[in-house]
């Protein structure tokens, strides 16, 4: 069932994205994972088009929110406000209580409203003047940020970054795609209205299915021999959390869902590991001074833990 | 394969058929065959080839070791019988054993050369260890790959992987040797409270003093202890620290440079600001040499990214001996887009009275500074102005 959902779900995306199936794919094992995904590349390369793509596509509710350096938690999360004409306090629910939220530049807030999010990606609720508001199922963020820009914006916090499933590089397209890109829009470069492929349910369901692949005893070892590896690398101020733990075992259940397994493979992790690791390290002082990157790290430390074999 | 060997091998065929012997027939025809598929070979050889060389590090300090790793790859069914691969190297970041380097035309360079030989599809690793020597920033590339036929008829050649470069910092120095005043090191007093702070960013709460505005009162935590508490602001603005570094070594620049004494007025700058960048200040780089393939004094604007320490001294492993001009007219020309407040380190070896006269310029205008000199003769004492005197000595001075 996943693999047939998730090939219409692709072949929607790609109505208005040309090629990227990884990116997809792995947007798509965000969703399986019921995970947060976060888009992080260089302006003009299809990050908002994608997230919004793939909103449409799952049949879900779908709510876009700007990050600015002025946006309040409020106006996120949402306010009681005095309703004068009842006389009483009213609740008015943010962007955030939605199915699928879009957090377009996520930098750019300052890190008190960049907080905002955290429970309700975490705890799937939000907590306004005491009340929880439970939020409606399933529930994602897909946030975009740009890597390049580093005036006005704000990093985001590591609580935050670790909320991240997957971190995603769309990365430019080939020279066959971007000629695509220009024949699909050559009239027009308006994007064209989606309609969902799935329903809030099917997902649900889709996501209950995730959770029964199979990982073996010898590859959920390993899948926490490479969590242990960065905790234990000498380049690395601050390895993966139990979470990142959690993250690479669910997404790498999904990625295997997606091409049609009931099992996980140690090639699953490894593929995985990169887009769930790489955002979550915090590469010690004296690496970085060197040049060293957290995706360099996280290739040292796949390739250091030995893969488990057949007997 | 000359075309006198081809006609050579047409006329034996043409003589093997007109005298009917069979055995001259035969030869011609294998060897033509052999010609043909060693020519078809090596026009093939260096497709679906790929080199690449994976640095542990990219950057470093003198007398620390890299790894590397080539890689070369042939991914394609036809196997290539030889490939050469000559890899055009810096000696300053070569290989710990010199010899390893193949002699180059230019004295400074040499060849990593390897040779392989391939399957289908199989890929090949060769690891080196090389030392960093000298400082400065050193390019790496590009690789020439030479292949053949089976029979070493034709040789193929081309030019693959981009050039890299490495970059040698400037040796870091004891921080204590410069006898700097332990509790307010560059001259600037750090105030327990900020200057600006973002309301936008509270980070706390603390008990109201008598100085504090009703504003920053926190309604809520007051109520909840009974005492007032006002709220605690992030700073928005830290200690700025800017070194302007004189590279001339003799009074009048077109006297030449000073090598040993440009190398240590290098390290003192990369310590300076490294401790800068320790004390949490916001550290930038002036100064009135420039890079290499360039010829404009260059600027750094202060920064406290966690990136800012390798910009800075990647900047000072890339300065070159060439001077830009004057110094006490670029300090006057570059010193206003100084933030105000900024403590500016005046680093030079040369102390004229030119110089004396410009940094009580600028002290006028409310700047702070520090001048810290290397030049044998004490630096005028400029009331206001904090001076650090540490005379260059060329041997054992570090």
């Amino acid at each position: 069932m996943i693999e047939n959902a998730s090939r219409k779900i692709r072949e929607n995306v790609q109505k208005v994205i040309v090629g990227k199936d990884d990116v997809i794919n792995l947007a798509l094992v965000g969703v399986l994972c019921e995970g947060h995904i976060l888009l992080e590349d260089v302006p003009g390369i299809g990050k908002t088009t994608l997230a919004r793509a793939l909103a449409a596509s799952l049949g879900c509710t779908f709510k876009r929110i700007q990050f600015t350096p002025d946006l309040l938690p409020s106006d996120v999360t949402g306010i009681n406000w005095f309703n004068q004409k009842s006389q009483e306090f009213e609740f008015r629910p943010g962007p955030v209580i939605t199915q699928v939220v879009l957090a377009d530049e996520i930098n750019r807030a300052t890190p008190r409203t960049q907080s905002s999010l955290l429970e309700a990606m975490q705890e799937q609720q939000v907590t306004i003047d005491g009340v929880t508001h439970p939020l409606p199922r399933p529930f994602l963020v897909l946030a975009t940020q740009n890597p390049v820009e580093l005036e006005g914006t704000f990093p985001l916090p590591e609580a935050q970054i670790d909320r991240f499933l997957l971190r995603i590089v769309i990365g430019y397209p080939s020279e066959g795609e971007e000629n695509a890109i220009l024949d699909r829009y050559r009239v027009s470069s308006q994007i064209p209205e989606l309609l969902p492929v799935t329903t809030p349910s099917e997902i649900i369901q889709m996501q209950d299915e995730r959770s029964k692949v199979r990982v073996e005893e010898s590859v959920r070892d390993y899948v926490v021999r490479v969590a242990r590896a960065t905790r234990e690398h000498n380049e690395v101020q601050l390895g993966a959390s139990p979470r990142a733990t959690m993250a690479l075992y669910h997404s790498a259940q999904a990625w295997a869902a997606i091409h049609g397994r009931d099992f996980v493979l140690p090639d699953d992790i490894k593929l995985m590991a990169p887009h769930v690791l790489t955002h979550r390290l915090m590469v010690s002082p004296q690496a970085q001074l060197r040049g060293r990157q957290p995706s360099q790290l996280v290739a040292d430390i796949v390739d250091s833990v030995s893969v488990p074999v057949e007997n | 394969m000359s075309k006198r060997g081809l006609t050579i091998l047409l006329l034996i065929m043409i003589m093997g058929m007109v005298l009917k012997e069979a055995f001259l027939v035969t030869l011609a025809t294998a060897l033509f065959v052999i010609i043909g598929v060693a020519w078809w070979w090596q026009r093939q050889s260096l497709v679906g080839v790929s080199y690449r060389r994976v640095f542990h590090f990219i950057r470093g300090f003198p007398d620390e070791h890299i790894d590397l790793q080539v890689e070369v790859e042939n991914r394609k069914l036809l196997p290539i019988s030889w490939l050469r691969v000559q890899d055009d190297w810096d000696r300053a970041v070569g290989p710990e054993d010199e010899e390893v380097l193949a002699p180059s035309h230019l004295k400074d360079r040499g060849f990593l050369t390897n040779i392989f030989s391939l399957r289908w599809y199989e890929k090949a690793q060769r690891s080196y260890t090389l030392l960093l020597r000298n400082r400065g920033i050193y390019s790496v590339g590009p690789a020439r790959l030479d292949a053949g036929d089976l029979f070493g008829i034709f040789e193929k050649n081309k030019e693959i992987g981009p050039r890299q470069y490495l970059t040698i910092f400037p040796t870091l120095l004891p921080f204590s040797n410069f006898e700097f005043p332990a509790e307010d090191p560059f001259g600037d007093r750090r105030s327990r409270r900020r200057l600006f702070e973002d309301p936008n960013r509270p980070m706390g709460v603390r008990e109201y003093r008598p100085e504090d505005s009703f504003r920053r009162v926190h309604w809520p935590a007051t109520a909840r202890t009974g005492q007032l508490q006002v709220k605690v602001y992030q700073p928005t603005t830290g200690q700025v620290m800017m070194v302007c570094m004189n590279v001339s070594t003799f009074t009048r620049h077109w006297e030449g440079i000073y090598p040993e004494l440009l190398e240590y007025l290098i390290k003192v700058a990369a310590t300076l600001i490294d401790q800068g960048i320790r004390e949490g200040y916001k550290v930038g780089l002036v100064a009135n040499g420039c890079l290499a393939h360039a010829d404009q004094p260059f600027r750094i604007p202060p920064g406290r990214s966690p990136q800012q320490l390798a910009v800075l001294l990647q900047a000072l492993a890339g300065v070159t001996s060439v001077v830009t001009g004057n110094f006490e007219r670029f300090l006057l020309r570059e010193v206003p887009r100084v933030p105000y407040g900024a403590t500016l380190i005046i680093l030079t070896s040369v102390t004229t009275s030119e110089l004396a006269t410009t940094l009580i310029q600028l002290k006028q205008h409310e700047r702070r500074i520090t001048l810290f000199s290397l030049a044998q003769e004490p630096p005028p004492l400029i009331p206001g102005i904090q001076t650090i005197h540490h005379p260059f000595k060329e041997m054992g001075s570090e």
